[in-house]
């Protein structure tokens, strides 16, 4: 009798358990790089933009799928992390371009009109790729 | 059920059981991906971005062996994120050394432009004190002459310029209009002072109020010519005087004395000086 209560109790405590929770270091690095790609202006460049959402509805995605796979949702993290790091990648990319179009406009306006007094713009990416 | 149809059956289910997973789409995808990378500036340019994004491929490949097709589809997407990431910090990389090279021509060309301006102010600034000193030498010499002459000339600043007034009887014998000796003397220092002027002037000679009228103004206009004719012998330059003809008032006052009504005056009025531009003072005089 006793060993038949210790065994319902296990296979009782074993239904309630459910899934295990995301990993929390994983869904940590996913949401930093998320944020990362924020502040670097993701936002603002629109291929970047477009990563950066997929990142956010991969976190989103994983939440839902964890309690039937969770496997496949610690997977769905480092998805999303990949996708905020390209994310940051484009927007990078972007303020690199603007800082290169501004530059020939300034020499182009230079040698056109030269304003020799006018003050040197300064840097914002400056090399800055990871 | 005949023993060879069993034999096959068995044969096939257990081939089936150990089918070995040798790619998927998205692990295809990923290959062609990383191959066009190491072609672009990836390569040249984030070649440790591009290596780390290898791994994950090699990550991916290494899936295959688990037989899970959604396993190596998930670590194929990721390593075609990082080969993406790695292709754009490449042309990050690029593009930030093209803008260091156009900063660079830039500065040049700022500096080049800031070397040719400064050396034209400075010649500028060279050319300038020298028509200052040229200015100033001349002014002195005119200051000069202007004195000689007035210490036997009346000389008035009018609106209408410096205003030399001779009578007539210190240049001609009365109803005549020939030089006399004294009056070439008087008027080799006017030529003199005229010349330091370099400014233009006019002869206007006054005639005397007593006698004929139309005489007297025949008679002025001669003297006037006579006048203008001996001062450009004197070194005046021709375009620099003219001879106005009188006329029939007189264009200002005289002294009240019977030697300007007797035999008229001459007046010689050279032009005021313009304001200058540059930085020099004026001296306040023609």
């Amino acid at each position: 009798m006793r060993r038949w209560a210790a065994g319902a109790l296990v296979a009782f405590g074993c239904a309630c358990a459910g899934a295990p929770p995301l990993p929390a270091d994983r869904l940590a690095q996913a949401e930093a790089e998320v944020r990362a790609a924020q502040e670097i202006g993701a936002e603002r460049a629109p291929q970047a933009k477009v990563h950066l959402q997929a990142a956010r509805d991969t976190i989103t995605n994983a939440r839902e799928t964890n309690t039937d796979d969770p496997e496949g949702a610690a997977r769905k993290l480092e998805i999303a992390r990949a996708q905020a790091e390209l994310a940051n990648a484009l927007a990078r990319e972007q303020l690199a371009r603007t800082e290169a179009e501004q530059a020939h406009a300034r020499l182009d306006a230079l040698r056109s009109g030269p304003d020799v007094l006018a003050p040197e713009p300064t840097r914002n990416a400056g090399g800055t790729a990871r | 059920m005949t023993r060879t149809t069993l034999l096959l059956l068995l044969g096939a289910t257990l081939s089936a059981g150990c089918a070995h997973l040798t790619s998927t789409d998205r692990l295809d995808e990923a290959r062609v991906a990383y191959e066009k990378a190491q072609q672009g500036p990836a390569a040249a340019s984030s070649p440790a971005d591009l290596a780390t994004a290898k791994k994950f491929l090699d990550v991916a490949e290494k899936g295959l062996e688990t037989g899970d097709p959604r396993l190596v589809d998930d670590r194929a997407t990721i390593a075609i994120l990082k080969i993406q990431a790695a292709e754009a910090l490449g042309r990050t990389h690029e593009l930030a050394a093209e803008r260091d090279r156009t900063l660079q021509a830039l500065a040049a060309t700022r500096q080049q432009l800031l070397d040719e301006a400064q050396q034209k102010l400075a010649l500028t600034r060279v050319e300038l004190e020298k028509e200052k000193v040229a200015r100033d030498a001349a002014e002195a010499r005119l200051g000069e002459a202007r004195a000689v002459l007035a210490r036997e000339t009346e000389i008035r600043d009018l609106s209408e310029g410096t205003v030399i007034t001779l009578p007539g009887g210190q240049l001609f014998h009365q109803g005549r209009a020939d030089l006399l000796p004294s009056g070439r003397d008087r008027l080799s220092r006017v030529a003199d002072f005229l010349k330091s002027a370099s400014r233009s002037a006019r002869v206007q000679a006054q005639p005397p109020s007593k006698g004929s009228r139309k005489a007297a103004l025949a008679l002025s206009g001669k003297r006037a010519e006579r006048v203008r004719d001996f001062l450009v012998g004197e070194g005046v330059t021709a375009r620099q005087i003219i001879a106005e003809p009188p006329t029939r008032t007189p264009t200002r006052t005289f002294p009240d004395s019977p030697e300007y009504a007797a035999n008229g005056a001459v007046d010689i009025v050279l032009e005021p000086a313009r304001a200058r531009t540059g930085g020099a003072t004026s001296p306040g005089r023609p």
